[in-house]
């Protein structure tokens, strides 16, 4: 074999042994890019926005009243949680998506208390703040953590939720409560396993009104 | 010995790697032959086993799937992504039937459970869960964020509105770590009076974090409590205050729920813990990939798993790494 052609050879081989080791170029599947940018561009504030101005707004006529969630909690505490809450992966806690209605009983510097007709034994309160949990994110089930890359963003998603409880729903419940005075609400709420309703439930509210 | 015998050899050398290499990136075929022949084989990938926690993690992974009918075989990353990726290439290559993982990065991670999928291998992540959705088939991880929210919301009632404070960081390549301290500042950052004078990373390390606080300490001495984003580092962190003879006056929060912390919580030493369920996550684990591999498509691609607020008041109900009568 000539010479020049065993060189061109060599050459040759060479090149693809150092191409094959280390690519010019490596495909990428489009999703996965796709998930990467969004990741890195995830925008709490944006997607709440959305999520507050509309989504919610859908769904609170749809919020189970709240009598009719204790009647099924107190006669079968796991198919009330199936029928009408939400549970995280593997979580021993329900939250639930819920409305009601009913007279202010007590007011202090951190919550309001409120008397519902068919609450029975379970005291119904809303805090003035701060807000934490998921109650609003899980209990409406509008977000679902698998469409999330990572769970940062997930959960960043509750800290803008309750901030915006704190700064738009909270004060006109602050500025409008008084005992004896209806009031209106819908929001979330959530419930620890176990077959005993706790003796308070503190709603974190999307919306109060004072009909 | 000629040049062109030389070149020739190599030549041959090169087209004989070359084939050789050609039938590694084509051996699926080969590896599931030889797979079938007898029980299939799954493969546990673990961060690190120099960590009581995930040590129980790997091996009730490992003794599920045993149960289950399979080999198993625990692979330990050292908290290296190189070893990790290296563990990959020979899961691979050796025709493993699924991976159980725990991974080092959750961004560096991505590219090895794509290999093993393009490969034809199902991924099942366990406690960490990796930053993409298309890559393993399911993700059962811990509710991270909801456990330090708890954490937090004790810290206050504990330690009360004002103090100072340290917290200790895990590894920062890993979303847990952000996850716990996002959770826990979400509380606690709302108290104007609680300062926190000093946050370093530990690694999530029992002996680092023994270095880390003795040396915050020195500038510090007037602590009231320790945020550490997992046992293995408030237990550091605890020694550390034991030999500074501040273990009374500094209250110490963990997170994972490991044996010796939950023994020192019922002491009245270490305040407080979020109770992971390691053996639950990694029973989930080996359970998902069996009936992945007897036909189940349908999985939740992230399934969060609960974390529970350990204190003095409920530790009675606490041990072995879970509930008691898990």
């Amino acid at each position: 074999m000539p010479r020049r052609i065993v060189h061109w050879l060599i050459g040759i081989a060479i090149a693809a042994g150092i191409l094959t080791v280390m690519p010019l170029f490596r495909v990428v599947s489009l999703e996965a890019t796709q998930q990467q940018a969004v990741a890195a561009a995830f925008d709490p504030v944006a997607v709440v926005d959305a999520l507050w101005t509309d989504e919610l707004r859908e769904a609170a006529g749809a919020a189970v009243p709240l009598p009719e969630l204790l009647t099924a909690l107190r006669a079968d505490p796991a198919a009330a949680a199936a029928n009408y809450g939400r549970r995280l992966g593997l979580s021993g806690t329900s939250a639930y998506w819920v409305s009601g209605r009913g007279v202010i009983t007590g007011v202090d510097g951190k919550a309001v208390e409120i008397a519902v007709d068919g609450a029975g034994d379970t005291r119904i309160a809303i805090r003035f703040g701060p807000v934490f949990g998921n109650a609003i994110r899980d209990g409406s089930a509008l977000v679902d953590v698998s469409d999330f890359a990572n769970t940062r963003d997930f959960n960043a998603l509750s800290v803008e939720i309750n901030r915006r409880v704190e700064s738009e729903v909270l004060p006109a419940l602050a500025d409008g409560a008084s005992v004896d005075r209806v009031v209106a609400f819908t929001g979330g709420v959530e419930i620890p396993q176990g077959d005993t309703l706790p003796a308070t439930l503190e709603i974190v509210p999307y919306r109060v009104e004072f009909p | 010995m000629s040049l062109e015998r030389i070149t020739r050899r190599g030549l041959v050398l090169f087209l004989a790697a070359g084939l050789a290499l050609g039938g590694c990136s084509g051996d699926d075929a080969t590896g599931s032959d030889a797979a079938d022949e007898g029980p299939k084989r799954v493969a546990v990938v673990i961060s690190t086993l120099n960590n009581p926690w995930f040590v129980v993690l790997a091996e009730t992974a490992r003794d599920r799937a045993l149960e289950l009918g399979y080999e198993a075989t625990i692979f330990d990353s050292q908290n290296d992504p190189a070893k990790e990726s290296s563990h990959y290439d020979n899961i691979i290559a050796s025709g493993y039937s699924a991976i159980l993982f725990n991974p080092t990065d959750a961004d560096g991670s991505v590219a090895n459970v794509r290999r093993a999928a393009d490969a034809g291998i199902p991924v099942f992540c366990m406690d960490r869960e990796i930053n993409a959705t298309d890559a393993a088939v399911s993700q059962i991880i811990s509710d991270n964020y909801s456990g330090a929210v708890a954490v937090g919301r004790y810290f206050v009632e504990a330690v009360g509105e004002s103090g100072k404070y340290v917290e200790l960081l895990g590894l920062v390549g890993d979303n847990n770590t952000w996850n716990r301290s996002t959770g826990f500042h979400s509380v606690v950052d709302r108290y104007e009076g609680l300062e926190m004078v000093a946050q370093q990373s530990a690694d999530f390390d029992r002996a680092r974090a023994l270095d880390v606080l003795e040396s915050v300490l020195q500038a510090n001495p007037d602590i009231d409590a320790v945020f550490a984003g997992n046992d293995a580092m408030a237990m550091g962190a605890y020694q550390a205050l034991v030999a500074a003879g501040k273990a009374d006056d500094v209250k110490v929060f963990g997170f994972d729920g490991a044996d010796d912390v939950v023994r020192l919580i019922a002491e009245g030493k270490i305040a407080a813990t979020a109770m992971q369920f390691p053996k639950v996550m990694a029973r989930t684990a080996a359970e998902s990939a069996d009936a992945y591999l007897g036909g189940k498509r349908d999985f939740e691609q992230k399934m969060p798993v609960a974390v529970e607020l350990v204190t003095s008041d409920n530790v009675g109900n606490y041990g072995d790494f879970g509930r008691r009568q898990d």
